[in-house]
């Protein structure tokens, strides 16, 4: 990346509104009887378009358990739902399977 | 602790397994991985030496097995991982996870399955009397393992009252002879979800060379229960066992008498003087006195011209007797283990030890001998002048006498009061005895003892032979002087004292238990002292989860050529006796100290796999 490039990175990152100062990405090429087009963010190349605008806007699913196999040490975490991205989407991931029906339960609660 | 949001496993990554994979034997700060590698790793510690060895199960309800994959059960065993759904809480320091959580520690999972951090280091490792335990201990607990964005919490503190800990039964030996007054408490096995623990309070004991580290005996143990849900948790403090009890309650002692003080001796039964220096100052005089054989009381009777004596000693033998002796006892209680199933194990001791002694004379006869004073009386300066020309006239007394001599001691492992490791040591000798008193009138005070005896002598040693010498005949002499001697009791006596060897201690206010040593050597048996052997048996606490016997078979002369034998065995676990699990050792050659030295062999034994470790250095199982 070039240090205009890098500039207009950070640039972007205050201001998703210079996006349009931009040159239109080249195009992708003829795909013989595409129907559709789902890129993942592999290959979308690392481009701007998915990018995090504000760590702090993220979204969390319901939080769950992890444990050590011998059930001394629990986590609890909070798996991510959505980030919000430099266009003003919202990026949604799926929930992630539960570790486990009996470690799901919240049993942390009870802090004296 | 809190967790941050973005702690691992909160993205996008997936999660394999997490945990504690390393697992097996450390020793030399090193740990021993199933895949033949080791890896540096602490060192679990401890103060007392069973601490070293201990590991105690945890067990958090629920916890599934671990299931892996064929290839990710390939990987871990390349990479010398296990994973458990139990944990080991290692060492006197209460290691987890090569971490110390401090002596007097343990993981308890309450009621609702959360776990808490319980500091019971009031109970551990302190030194009381029985006047001086507190009436009560504060306990802490604080809340383990959990990672989340709530607060820690602050911890709890608990008051748990002490009503009594039955410390006020028998004495306690730190040696034959010295009582001492305190002991120490310490932390010893915990319940696999810490609902309980069990605490030792144990005494030093100084007996012998081969200071193994059974110098800590028990003498009292209690539990402390936890019940509950965290902060309202309940405690409290029983005793499993008082003083009495973990000694091993009331023995059966029998013992048909001590030796008596009565002996064979010939008693003065007529004087006869012949001859007469009277009044001519010339001349001599010659006195015969003639003994029989009679039973006298050293202690009333003394030693007076009565009896048939060289000068200032008395000539006799022992009398026939018979004695029989035996001390038991059992329920001592050295080890209280939790199962998986969290009920307590106890491991008793038993104590057995019989005795019999047999001596019987014949040719004793009730015969008369003679002693003859010759003197002769002649005018001196002034003065008549007494010459003794000869003083006891020789004189010859034989007898035969039988001695047997049979000796066991036998020791029991039980667990939950089933017998599960014993081991006996016995000895028995048998001899027959030709003496020969033979006053020899040499003017020097001497008289000489010859005596021939013939005898064979066996032990065994958990069922094997650990002496074993046949009948033979030994020709003995010994010249007394009568002058220099002094004995209370007749040296000319026929050998064979009654006593023990093998005897456990007890009393009924006080009580020990001393190891059983025995030797193999005269004067029970003609056999060479060079050749002598002593076999000491006893029973050892090696580790904080294992307990055996050691016996040692050693010259008593360290100049022999040959080594101090030691085999430690029969071990007992909180599953059982061990089979085939033995660690011997040979000492230095031309020495025949202890050996192994003090506190130089631990056994380890690991709750999750069953295995024990015998090391000369600390070693435990994490």
């Amino acid at each position: 990346m070039t240090p205009l490039q890098q500039a207009l990175a950070r640039l972007l990152a205050r201001d998703p509104a210079w996006r349009r100062a931009l040159p239109p990405a080249d195009p992708l090429g003829a795909v013989a009887r595409a129907r559709g087009v789902a890129l993942s963010t592999e290959q979308q190349g690392g481009g701007s378009a998915f990018a995090e605008a504000d760590a702090s806007k993220r979204e969390y699913w319901a939080a769950r358990t992890l444990t050590t196999t011998d059930g001394l040490f629990t986590f609890e975490v909070e798996p991510i739902k959505s980030i919000l991205l430099v266009s003003g989407d919202r990026a949604t991931f799926a929930d992630p399977p539960k570790p486990g029906a009996e470690e799901d339960d919240d049993d942390d609660e009870g802090t004296p | 602790m809190s967790l941050s949001r973005n702690a691992p496993g909160a993205l996008l990554d997936r999660l394999g397994v997490m945990g504690h994979p390393w697992h097996g034997l450390v020793s030399g700060g090193m740990l021993a991985l199933p895949n033949g590698l080791t890896i540096p790793y602490q060192q679990p510690a401890g103060t007392v030496h069973w601490e070293y060895t201990a590991a105690h199960r945890v067990a958090v309800p629920g916890v599934p097995p671990v299931e892996r994959t064929p290839d990710q059960a390939a990987a871990d065993n390349l990479a010398g991982m296990q994973w458990r759904n139990t944990a080991l809480i290692s060492g006197g320091a209460s290691q987890l996870y090569g971490r110390a959580l401090g002596a007097g520690r343990w993981i308890w999972i309450d009621d609702a399955g959360d776990r808490w951090l319980v500091d019971a280091s009031a109970l551990h490792g302190q030194v009381w009397t029985a006047a001086s335990v507190p009436s009560h201990v504060m306990l802490s607990l604080r809340r383990f393992g959990r990672f989340s964005a709530a607060p820690a919490g602050a911890p709890v503190v608990v008051q748990v009252p002490i009503h009594d800990l039955g410390q006020g039964g028998p004495e306690l030996m730190t040696t034959p002879t010295q009582v001492t007054q305190s002991f120490r408490s310490s932390l010893f096995s915990i319940h696999p979800q810490g609902r309980a623990a069990a605490f030792m309070l144990h005494y030093a004991v100084a007996h012998g060379a081969a200071a193994w580290p059974s110098n800590r005996h028990p003498c009292g143990w209690f539990e402390l229960h936890l019940s509950g849900y965290g902060a309202d948790v309940s405690a409290s403090i029983d005793v499993i066992a008082d003083r009495l009890q973990t000694l091993g309650g009331e023995a059966e002692v029998t013992d048909d008498g001590d030796t008596p003080a009565v002996f064979r001796l010939w008693r003065r039964s007529t004087t006869t003087t012949t001859g007469s220096d009277y009044p001519t100052c010339s001349g001599g005089t010659e006195t015969t006195d003639r003994f029989r054989l009679h039973d006298g009381d050293l202690t009333s009777d003394g030693y007076t011209p009565e009896w048939l004596y060289a000068y200032n000693r008395s000539v006799g033998v022992r009398p026939d007797m018979t004695r029989s002796a035996s001390v038991s006892w059992g329920g001592m209680l050295w080890a209280v283990w939790y199962g998986v199933d969290g009920a307590r194990r106890h491991v008793t001791l038993d104590v057995e030890w019989v005795y019999r002694y047999e001596r019987h004379s014949a040719g004793v006869s009730d015969r008369e001998v003679s002693s003859t004073r010759i003197t002769t009386r002649s005018p001196g300066a002034g003065r008549c002048v007494t010459e003794v020309v000869q003083e006891f006239a020789p004189y010859e007394i034989a007898c035969d006498i039988d001695i047997s001599v049979s000796e066991a001691c036998t020791y029991t492992w039980r667990l939950g009061g089933t017998e599960v490791a014993s081991i006996s040591v016995s000895r028995v000798s048998v001899a027959q005895e030709t003496t020969v008193f033979a006053g020899t009138p040499d003017g020097t005070g001497n008289l000489r003892s010859h005596w021939t005896r013939t005898g064979s002598a066996a032990g065994t040693l958990a069922g094997a032979p650990w002496a074993d010498q046949p009948a033979s005949a030994r020709d003995y002499a010994t010249t007394y002087n009568w002058s220099s001697d002094t004995t209370d009791e007749p040296p000319n006596t026929i050998t064979g004292d009654p006593g023990y060897q093998m005897a456990p201690e007890y009393s009924p206010g006080r009580r020990a238990l001393w190891p059983a040593v025995t030797s193999y050597t005269s004067p029970d048996s003609p056999v060479d002292w060079s050749e002598a052997r002593v076999v000491e048996v006893r029973p050892v606490r090696l580790g904080g989860g294992v307990v055996g016997f050691v016996r040692t078979v050693r010259p008593l002369s360290p100049a022999n050529a040959d080594k101090v034998s030691t085999i430690f065995g029969d071990i007992v676990t909180p599953i059982g006796a061990a089979s085939g699990v033995e660690w011997s050792s040979l000492g230095p050659a031309g020495s025949n100290a202890a050996w192994p030295p003090r506190d130089t062999v631990f056994a380890a034994w690991c709750p999750a796999t069953h295995q024990i470790g015998l090391r000369t250095q600390p070693a435990c199982w994490v």
